[in-house]
């Protein structure tokens, strides 16, 4: 009997002493700090550039790979692979010089032909790459991922190795911005000819021309990169190591930053969550919550309703339901963008407000009633489709209370992501809800979606005078003009209301303090590039 | 013996075949794709990503396609995961999550039979065991991993929280997956032996003085663990297929994450494979439950029939 009883005592004393004996080794060896363990991503589908669209995994991409041009701190393009580069007088052909001393990871030279592989590669029909659309900027670019075209007929020239002419389709003045993006990365020419799709699983076929390359994968655990020697830029690169840890737990990354197994976090914690544990950063970059007006439904087509809701909405209190770092937005174009001179924010420039962020309960009462629906009597039950991914159920359900004020209706249809795109497509509901952000680093890109028939125009907005705007924006090249013709075609969204401004996010993030130097760029991405570890 | 064997391998290939088809027009019927998505902006591209994984063939010739490589266990790559295939996912992830239900499996089976053992014994021990087995029984498998995670990691600083491969990280998971399982064993093989220490046959065998420590081991013993051994086929699928909840929690790179990741993502192939490959290893470990639990009552009756 008492044997029966010992047996499962000793087994579980032998778990206990084994695991006092791993501590004992740990307190043991001192820590050499020259591994920097960052949170930013779970498992990421891919690190193939041509397929890398979320911004957690691309993050991780802007410290493996270069483009033509880097942003420095300020926002302001600096040489990359390229030393110098010119566009037309009307930005519809851009010439690259490149550096003849940038390499790749094993030694060897990128090219102008990296580059013109990797972009026709991610072009082909056949790699089916998501980011392609981002390419259609380039001449028959669109023709040739539709299979209209061949490739010869791209607008992308070699002229020589160390000399890149890209035309356009339409006159883009952003398109350097667009160079800093993961597909208009280099890839090594022949690499994928040669390994298929799997080039991307191997450390001795993942080549890269970043600061940082790739030296172990292990997948749902970590992507361990490490300095590369043969980046030409490498003095300036002082972290040997940086280990992104792939978790996808809150719980556990909050105890992992208590035990010190992570410096840095970013983009898989909540702001509430690491308030938990430090003191909030936040980045230089945000997006913005909105929600779109289906235009198509009767009900919206009075400006006078859609502007009612708009000023119904309590966004102080949705704010202070939602959580740290957002903050009411009371226009349309968030900050985060400034005239390279003078380093003014454009919202320093424009300050003007389009509505207050408390409710006027009174004048949106007496919309409703110049429209026809006094007390919200005729307006029929309105839905709200969203998906159940982080706070957009919490969001949908205060903006259900904040309307029933007025005396409006609202159902709630949240759905799996998936199946709430397939909803969406098939134009089914009054509101839904999106979230802007700068997917590349140019203010028009706040714009774009609200464009006549743009596939994410969810509102089904159409307005001429927009449109024109629009192609004005992207032609021109002075910022102060530029700047302008925005605030133009802000106001006429602040006047039209095709959408709901609700709230702005700023991102944040949270490090204890042993690095400094790292920056987010307008368009998110972290990169290490020229950070320091500070302290163990 | 053989006969046996065939019928349940002609069972297995119609299982099989019902599961597969009833899987594919499952996810036939789910709304969403992998194209739909909000970062693919182009009707191009997802004409692109049709051609490419064949999504834009007739029903029924994706219907047979998908039996071709349901027989051939062939369902090649990933939509989503690039340049990784199904089986490749199966063979990477699936040894860590074996290891951890093996291990799990085995400390739970014999922990759980000797509280079972101890409690049926004593009427004081049951007692308390009942109460305990009830509070651990009740608790969520996540409070329990969440609970170890941070007395063990973050208080004590017993573990790394971190995965690393090593046997250490496998501890606080096992015991979190050995709960739940060791209470039910315990739970089912006490009440089990209760019943049968009160049967006649046991009476009689008293009666005709046999040895104490036989009448425990050929006739309570034996005849208890049948409920215990039914119920291992099951829990030996699921603790093999890997658990959702702790594989996250703990950051295990295991094959139970695969699987929810690739329904939330309409990734059809490894939804398909991980689907088949969970269901034969659920029919073989049922099968051999149960070839186990009639060896063991053939034996039963001989004695009883002696």
């Amino acid at each position: 009997m008492k044997k029966a009883i010992l047996i499962p005592v000793i087994i579980l004393a032998m778990f206990f002493l084994s695991g006092c004996s791993y501590n004992k080794q740990k307190n043991q060896e001192p820590l050499t700090k020259n591994t920097l363990n960052v949170s930013v991503s779970v498992e990421p589908v891919s690190i193939d550039p041509a397929k890398c669209l979320s911004m957690d995994a691309c993050s991780v991409l802007t410290n493996l790979f270069e483009g033509l041009v880097n942003f420095d701190k300020n926002g302001n393009f600096v040489p990359g692979v390229a030393t110098s580069w010119v566009a037309n007088e009307d930005y519809t052909k851009f010439t690259f010089y490149l550096r003849n001393n940038a390499q790749w990871s094993d030694g060897s030279n990128v090219t102008a032909e990296d580059f013109k592989y990797a972009w026709l590669r991610t072009l082909n029909p056949e790699t089916a790459s998501s980011f392609a659309y981002y390419l259609y900027y380039i001449k028959n670019a669109e023709s040739y991922n539709a299979g209209r075209v061949d490739a010869s007929q791209v607008g992308i020239n070699v002229i020589d190795p160390y000399t890149l002419e890209v035309n356009l389709e339409n006159p883009c003045s952003y398109f350097l911005s667009l160079t800093t993006l993961a597909g208009y990365y280099p890839i090594k020419s022949n690499i994928i000819k040669d390994h298929g799709d799997k080039w991307t699983q191997d450390v001795a076929t993942y080549i890269t021309n970043g600061a940082y390359k790739l030296k172990e994968w292990q997948h749902d655990t970590n992507l361990l990169i490490e300095k590369n020697n043969n980046y030409w830029d490498s003095n300036s690169v002082y972290i040997p190591n940086i280990n992104f840890l792939l978790m996808a737990d809150a719980t556990t990354i909050i105890n992992a930053y208590e035990t010190g197994e992570l410096d840095f976090i970013e983009y898989t914690l909540k702001p509430d969550e690491m308030a938990q544990i430090a003191e909030i950063k936040y980045a230089d970059f945000v997006y913005t919550r909105l929600v779109e007006f289906n235009l198509n439904k009767e009900i919206f087509k009075d400006v006078r309703v859609r502007e009612a809701i708009n000023i119904a909405l309590d966004r102080d209190n949705m704010v202070s339901l939602v959580g740290q770092g957002n903050f009411p937005m009371q226009y349309f174009i968030p900050s985060g963008f400034r005239m390279p001179d003078t380093g003014m924010d454009y919202r320093e420039i424009y300050t003007n407000k389009y509505f207050e962020s408390t409710p006027d309960i009174e004048r949106a009462n007496k919309l409703l009633a110049e429209a026809g629906y006094a007390d919200g009597k005729g307006i029929p039950t309105l839905t709200y489709l969203c998906n159940t991914i982080g706070y957009n159920v919490a969001n949908a359900e205060i903006f259900k209370n904040q309307l029933a004020k007025i005396g409006v209706d609202v159902k709630i249809v949240s759905l799996d992501k998936k199946i709430m795109v397939a909803q969406r497509n098939s134009g089914d509901y009054d509101f839904t809800p999106v979230n802007l952000l700068a997917e590349y680093p140019d203010i028009s890109v706040f714009l774009y979606s609200l464009r006549t028939k743009d596939s994410s125009n969810y509102a089904h907005y159409s307005n001429v005078l927009y449109d024109d705007l629009y192609t004005k924006i992207i032609t021109e090249s002075d910022v102060k003009t530029k700047f302008e013709l925005v605030n133009q075609a802000e106001n006429i969204l602040m006047k039209d209301y095709p959408v709901i401004p609700l709230y702005i996010n700023q991102m944040s993030y949270i490090e204890n303090g042993s690095v400094e130097g790292y920056t987010h760029d307008t368009a998110g991405r972290l990169s290490f590039v020229h950070a320091k570890i500070i302290k163990d | 013996m053989i006969k046996r064997i065939i019928y349940n391998l002609v069972i297995f290939i119609i299982s099989i075949f019902i599961i597969s088809t009833i899987t594919f027009f499952l996810f036939e019927l789910v709304p969403g794709n992998i194209y739909d998505t909000d970062l693919i902006k182009s009707a191009n591209i997802i004409a692109n990503i049709k051609e490419k994984y064949g999504l834009d063939e007739h029903i029924s010739t994706r219907y047979f396609l998908m039996l071709k490589s349901t027989f051939s266990f062939d369902f090649g790559n990933s939509f989503i995961y690039d340049g990784l295939s199904v089986n490749e996912i199966i063979a990477k992830y699936f040894p860590i999550s074996a290891i951890l239900g093996l291990t799990s499996l085995i400390s739970s089976f014999i922990v759980g039979v000797f509280i079972g053992y101890i409690s049926s014994n004593s009427k004081s021990i049951k007692n308390i065991f009942f109460i305990i087995i009830i509070l651990l029984i009740s608790l969520p498998t996540f409070i329990i991993a969440v609970f170890l995670q941070y007395y063990f990691c973050v208080k004590f600083n017993l573990f790394p929280i971190l995965w690393s491969a090593n046997w250490i990280n496998f501890i606080l998971p096992i015991i979190a997956l050995s709960i739940y399982p060791t209470t039910f064993i315990a739970r089912l093989l006490s009440e089990s032996i209760a019943g049968i220490k009160s049967s006649d046959y046991v009476f009689a065998a008293k009666a005709r003085g046999l040895n104490e420590i036989r009448i425990w081991f050929s006739y309570i013993l034996k005849n208890a663990i049948t409920p215990v051994i039914s119920y291992m086929g099951p829990l030996t699928a699921s603790l093999l297929t890997g658990s959702f909840i702790v594989e996250t929690i703990f950051n295990i790179p295991g094959l139970g994450r695969y699987f929810i990741y690739s329904i939330n993502n309409r990734d059809y192939p490894v939804v398909m494979g991980l689907t088949l490959f969970y269901a034969v290893i659920l029919i073989s470990t049922n099968f051999i439950a149960n070839v186990f639990v009639s060896v063991n009552n053939y034996k039963g009756k001989r004695i009883e029939n002696r």
